[in-house]
């Protein structure tokens, strides 16, 4: 049974993702996804990728507007372009979609900044204000 | 007031009295120091420590540090110093070379101290047992504190960068 502890949002954002390794493969990129819904520990996306449940990904996720919500204080080498929030997460779910093409993938974020993570549930809590 | 130099007391150098500040660490009961101008920051290691598979046995995992994915060496396990990591105490040093972030996970971090650099000893040959990561020693109050190397830590686990 699934269990979420935070308020989930539909949404469609673009992403990559690719399976997470310490000794980065110079030859494996990170692909482009398509965010279907997103929680503060968890989201849903399209990839035409095939993960195996237990897989650690590492996801930067274009979220418009998340990072305003951040109150880092120490800014490093920042520049005024919204960037993409890097998470590392765990594969929960793996449905195809179109068989050999297309899959939905459900991940748990297992490595994800607690400042960051406070401004994704502050932009969340934002969007269902609006 | 007679000349020191006259009386025979030997006066520092201008470097020798230079000082430094150091660290101070536990592993287990031992206590070590590194330099503050090695540590990037210090984070609690209650941030969480992703462990990631086909890395160095002395890699605990990752952490996600304000979007950057940093490894964390378990210093303990490098050092095989048999003693539990209580995630409220330990902490996290943060080490920056050649551009590449570095976590190192440490039982405590107790304090700064100031010292000069003539009051650091070469490691005589008994205390060199750590695979060679000390590169200096220290007394401070009644503690030994053995001053680490950690880059060569970091190239030794990582030896292609």
């Amino acid at each position: 049974m699934e269990r979420r502890r935070f308020i989930r949002i539909q949404a469609r954002y673009m992403l990559r993702h690719e399976k997470y390794t310490l000794n980065a493969d110079q030859d494996r990129k990170a692909v482009a996804g398509v965010v279907k819904n997103y929680s503060g520990d968890g989201a849903l996306f399209e990839s035409k990728t095939k993960y195996d449940i237990g897989d650690i990904l590492k996801l930067e996720i274009d979220i418009p507007g998340w990072d305003k919500f951040k109150t880092e204080f120490y800014k490093e080498k920042r520049t005024s372009a919204s960037e993409p929030m890097v998470v590392l997460a765990s594969v929960v779910r793996v449905e195809a979609v179109v068989p050999d093409d297309l899959y939905d993938i459900g991940v748990f974020f297992v490595g994800i900044d607690q400042g960051h993570q406070g401004a994704l549930i502050k932009q969340i809590n934002a969007r269902l204000g609006q | 007031m007679a000349d020191k130099k006259e009386q025979g007391v030997r006066v520092p150098s201008a470097k020798e009295s230079k000082g430094i500040e150091i660290i101070e660490f536990c592993l287990g009961e031992e206590y070590y120091g590194i330099d503050v101008r090695e540590v990037r920051e210090i984070i609690k290691a209650s941030t969480g420590i992703v462990p990631v598979s086909g890395t160095h046995a002395s890699i605990s995992g990752v952490i996600n540090l304000r979007g950057k994915i940093i490894p964390v060496i378990n210093l303990s396990r490098h050092f095989d110093v048999h003693a539990e990591y209580n995630l409220k105490k330990s902490r996290i040093i943060v080490s920056e070379f050649n551009q590449v972030f570095v976590g190192f996970w440490v039982h405590r971090v107790t304090r700064i101290h100031r010292i000069l650099e003539s009051q650091i000893e070469p490691p005589s040959d008994l205390v060199q047992f750590k695979g060679g990561y000390i590169m200096g020693v220290t007394r401070i109050e009644e503690r030994i504190l053995f001053l680490l190397d950690f880059e060569k830590i970091v190239s030794d686990i990582n030896p292609h960068g």
